[in-house]
């Protein structure tokens, strides 16, 4: 992905704009923000990232999850500007081309994901629990997950594919 | 037009704070839920999170805990050493909102917000806490007991913020606390009822008594509150099974929860009396394990 300025259509919002940069997936991006754009919106209508979703807009559903620093944070109630200089991972970050990160594949090898739209989340609250805990329990599997919610799946698939994941990962 | 101010130190937040009005802005996981509802307009932004004052956490035996407002809930469950001083805290920390709040959230913002269900109030309530105040005329210390004024009010004055949290460290061994919510879900919940409790054992005659006790509940009042009642009832008290189920059952008289979306009165006050009882418990259990606070 480019350096890009903001080139689609931004969410109405008013105020002044403020010059902001990061890192996203790996690139750097900079852009004139204003000041109250929200990081979940700054990800999906500036940089077109749309597999981060915007579930619930007050953190209580996990949609709307990304990495920041490697920490799971929900993107709707964290202020773009508030991420400047930061290093943001999305869903998008998570394959290298065409080939899926392991937790990804474990989703699909396992049958974890139905409407999907809580998928990217999950995925990357899974991958913060395997980068700090390579192993972990089903128990605490299910806590670091507690964050996300799914309507579909009762959440069984999910815990299996991100133990699954965690031998992928073992492995590599 | 929404101005944005991103001090670095306290200095600068209070020259951003002439840019009146203005919104001072942390972890945002309580005001940006409510700019999201449409209930909060936004004026100048002052981003909060560079602020250097604010920062960091100090733990000692031998000193009090100083934890710098910024300080989030995951900060503090990570921290081992303020986990053995401030035990109730920690535990209240872990069960605030969700993983990915607890790495937004901070505590002073917890507070500040003064919601009477706060996870992290009643610790501090029980862990005798003093917060610390700053504004351009200077600094001031106020007791935790002080600072809940109201449902979402605070003692804070304009332009004043909070910098740190103190936690007195106590020079004797044989204290112990624990913290304890109730809620209809494991994560992303507000309490139905919270609270926490705090002992120091003293040993009599060879048997081992509840020296003093603090106990603090949330979720029953305007604010979180202490129980100062039971505290002087439990002074002295052996500890067996029937007192402390009989400090459940007086608690439940001197709390006076309402009917709200979540609960209900009736449950709140059986709530409470189970809540005393098992926090109370827990706490001298972690007492006899030799902690400080």
């Amino acid at each position: 992905m480019p350096n890009c300025k903001h080139a689609c259509a931004p969410v109405p919002t008013v105020g002044e704009l403020v010059p902001v940069v990061m890192t996203v997936n790996g690139f750097t991006v900079q852009a004139e923000i204003p000041v109250d754009l929200l990081l979940v919106d700054f990800l999906r209508d500036y940089l077109e990232l749309t597999g981060t979703k915007r579930g619930c807009g007050d953190g209580d559903c996990g949609a709307c999850t990304v990495l920041l620093n490697g920490e799971a944070i929900t993107s709707c109630v964290k202020l773009a500007i508030q991420a400047h200089e930061q290093e943001i991972i999305t869903v998008e970050g998570l394959a290298s081309g065409e080939e899926l990160h392991p937790i990804q594949e474990a989703f699909l090898e396992v049958g974890a994901v139905q409407c999907g739209f809580c998928t990217p989340g999950m995925l990357l609250s899974a991958k913060a629990l395997l980068d700090q805990d390579p192993s972990p329990s089903e128990d605490k599997i299910a806590r670091h997950l507690a964050g996300n919610l799914c309507r579909c799946t009762g959440y069984t698939k999910i815990i299996q594919a991100v133990q699954l994941a965690a031998q992928k990962m073992a492995q590599l | 037009m929404v101005g944005y101010s991103n001090p670095r130190n306290l200095q600068e937040v209070f020259a951003a704070m002439l840019k009146s009005p203005y919104q001072l802005v942390a972890g945002g996981t309580d005001i940006l839920v409510r700019k999201n509802k449409g209930l909060l307009e936004f004026s100048h932004i002052i981003n909060l999170l560079n602020v250097a004052e604010l920062q960091g956490c100090t733990c000692g035996i031998n000193g009090s805990v100083r934890l710098g407002a910024l300080v989030r809930h995951a900060d503090l469950v990570k921290d081992g050493q303020c986990c053995k001083v401030a035990r109730a805290l920690t535990q209240a920390s872990q069960e605030v909102g969700s993983l990915q709040i607890r790495n937004l959230a901070t505590l002073g913002g917890n507070l500040c917000n003064a919601s009477p269900a706060a996870d992290t109030a009643t610790p501090l309530l029980v862990l005798d806490a003093s917060f610390e105040l700053v504004s351009s005329q200077g600094t001031r210390q106020v007791k935790a007991t002080d600072f809940f004024v109201g449902p979402s009010k605070t003692c804070l004055q304009a332009d004043e913020l909070l910098s740190a949290v103190l936690i007195p460290v106590s020079p004797v061994l044989a204290c112990g606390s624990a913290f304890m919510k109730l809620a209809k879900r494991k994560a992303l919940a507000i309490a139905v009822v919270n609270g926490s409790a705090w002992v120091q054992l003293e040993e009599v005659a060879g048997e081992i008594r509840i020296g003093q006790a603090r106990v603090a509940m949330g979720s029953v009042a305007p604010t979180p509150v202490r129980l100062p009642d039971l505290e002087a009832w439990l002074k002295g008290k052996p500890i067996t099974a029937s007192v402390l189920a009989e400090a459940g059952k007086l608690a439940e008289t001197m709390v006076k929860p309402i009917d709200d979306i979540r609960s209900t009165a009736a449950y709140r006050r059986f709530g409470t009396a189970a809540l005393v009882e098992k926090v109370l418990a827990e706490a001298v259990l972690h007492a006899k394990e030799g902690n400080y606070a």
